[in-house]
């Protein structure tokens, strides 16, 4: 049997499954949390709407796609008909939060509800860190996923929200590992780099993903023993670090944020191991955001395939300015945010 | 001669590495004549889909990549139903449901099929199940933001072996009020329950995730279809 065997491929992580211990069904399930949060009681009825599977499934269904973020209805069309898995509702992308400053909040739910009357597929919007009404008004609003995110000004500087309670799921942002399972273990269904959002820039994303990479790797073969150790090291709770030594990658699913400007910023994430991408100012900052949108999901879908990213790549136009993370002083960065 | 079955698995977005799993977990209880194997392919392009046997298309936001929303996009087609797309609602409404699926029964009929957990992502139903055709189903087009795919078109010498009525193979009971009164809006034609799985001569379809389980009896039962059919 010929399976490639990819970077991106993942692990199941929420089997809620009790009923199929037959000899069809060999495998070990994994330990969920869904387990803790969810006792799978019920029978012919829906279970508790919190179930951390259909959170966890969503995200799956995004796996090898484009996430964009748009500020209005026509760009939410426009990213639509490009193939984009979901948009990003926003009301300034993070260039322009960049550019004029001042606190950037939650969006108006009034451009939530167009943007979601607009499109057929999933919408997400992001709350500011720590801030639980903004989530509660936007599952309100019934978007898709909400982004508990860094680009926004943070609400709380000490505590994230608690996303288990939440029926909506959760996308969070990560630097490196420990930061990714403390945003899982408060119940995020999803994670993304942070990268270093609104620049262009995909230096960041490329840190980021290593760092988080490069922990997994180390800790893969650890004894139990060790991964309480490194757990402490990494701030980390032990059964998260343990499952994803495990499985070799995160438990769930791991999208890049934060620079992608191009197809090949794009393909480059792909094949440093991320699910799929988040294009935030890349898009619509760009000269022709229709061909552009295109091609990056292009260059996703064929993120190995060098023929079609040298095709897709060309002749798209000016791509947004970009800001030299390098250059930047400590305080201008957002990816600090979040604790 | 020996000769090996080619299942693809269209690997454009969604959860293709799930169906793989369970593909793999699910082709040792299926053997096949003559030596042959079992192989298992992610198809990208025309010149991977060209060598398949059966494809599985993954459900879920791949529909996006085929742009299906009203007005212009191209749909697959291939089955002669009318479909109620995310008809349960948005992210917060979707569901798990232990299943009732009668045709994952012992080959003997003996003994009860242990339920199976759908898990239902934003999900369709089938509304309505059209009568088979040739062409387009044009007294669907009357219908407010109905978007028209083809039917099914097979070609070849096994042509009427791939024709024939729509089968619902799965119904979900007991819709909830709301859903009721939401859907009898709409024109809902059928109270039996809403229906969940569908085949049509070598089409076979559901509007829940099998791949999101740890559970091979459907993917079993698939590759029994297809060894059937090549």
């Amino acid at each position: 049997m010929a399976i490639n065997d990819s970077s991106t491929l993942v692990a199941p992580f929420a089997s809620t499954s009790t009923q199929d211990n037959t000899s069809t069904n060999a495998a070990t399930p994994t330990s969920t949390s869904t387990q803790d949060d969810a006792p799978s009681t019920s029978t012919n009825t829906q279970r508790t709407p919190q179930n951390f599977t259909v959170k966890d499934g969503l995200a799956k269904m995004f796996k090898g796609g484009v996430i964009m973020d748009v500020v209005n209805a026509d760009q939410a069309r426009i990213a639509e008909e490009a193939g984009a898995c979901a948009v990003m509702a926003l009301e300034r992308v993070p260039a322009d939060i960049r550019a004029q400053g001042g606190v950037a909040r939650m969006s108006d739910p009034q451009l939530i509800k167009e943007i979601m009357e607009a499109v057929t597929i999933p919408v997400m919007a992001k709350a500011r860190i720590g801030h639980f009404v903004e989530c509660q008004i936007l599952q309100e609003l019934g978007v898709d996923y909400i982004d508990e995110s860094e680009v926004l000004t943070p609400a709380d500087n000490a505590f994230h929200v608690e996303k288990h309670a939440f029926k909506t799921p959760f996308v969070c942002g990560c630097r490196n590992l420990g930061e990714a399972l403390r945003r899982i273990d408060e119940g995020a269904a999803m994670i993304r780099t942070k990268g270093e959002a609104g620049t262009g820039d995909v230096v960041e994303a490329v840190r980021h993903m290593r760092t988080v990479t490069g922990e997994i790797n180390k800790a893969r073969g650890m004894s139990d023993m060790e991964l309480r150790g490194y757990a402490k090291e990494l701030n980390a709770p032990f059964r998260l670090l343990k499952e994803t030594a495990e499985l070799g990658r995160l438990p769930v699913v791991n999208f890049a944020a934060g620079g992608v400007a191009t197809p090949a910023d794009a393909a480059l994430m792909m094949q440093l191991g991320c699910d799929g991408v988040f294009v935030g100012s890349g898009i619509f900052k760009s000269g022709n955001a229709a061909k552009r949108a295109d091609a990056i999901v292009q260059a996703v879908t064929h993120f190995r395939d060098p023929a079609v990213l040298a095709e897709v790549s060309g002749g798209l136009g000016e791509a947004m300015v970009g800001l030299n993370v390098g250059r930047m002083a400590e305080g201008e960065k957002m990816a600090g945010r979040g604790w | 001669m020996t000769r090996n079955i080619v299942v693809g698995v269209l690997a454009l977005q969604g959860a293709f590495y799930e169906h793989f799993k369970l593909l793999q977990r699910a082709s040792p209880e299926v053997a096949i004549d003559q030596d042959g194997e079992w192989e298992f392919v992610e198809v990208r392009t025309a010149q991977e889909l060209e060598r398949c046997d059966a494809l599985i298309i993954p459900g879920g936001e791949t529909e996006s990549a085929n742009r299906t929303k009203k007005g212009g996009q191209e749909l697959i087609g291939g089955l002669d139903v009318r479909v109620n797309r995310n008809y349960f609602g948005r992210q917060t409404e979707s569901f798990e449901a232990e299943l009732a699926l009668s045709f994952l029964s012992t080959k003997d009929g003996t003994g009860d099929v242990k339920p199976f957990n759908g898990i239902f992502i934003r999900a369709p139903v089938v509304e309505k199940v059209l009568p088979v055709i040739r062409g387009e189903p044009s007294s669907e087009r009357a219908i407010d933001e109905t978007v028209i795919a083809p039917s099914p078109s097979p070609e070849g010498e096994r042509r009427e072996q791939f024709l024939g009525p729509v089968e619902v193979m799965a119904t979900l009971p007991g819709r909830s009020r709301t859903l009721r009164e939401r859907v009898g809006a709409m024109g809902l034609e059928d109270e039996a329950g809403d229906i969940i799985a569908v085949k049509q001569g070598n089409v076979f379809g559901t509007s829940f995730h099998p791949e999101l389980t740890e559970d091979a009896r459907i993917h079993i039962w698939w590759l029994q279809q297809v060894k059937g059919m090549t």
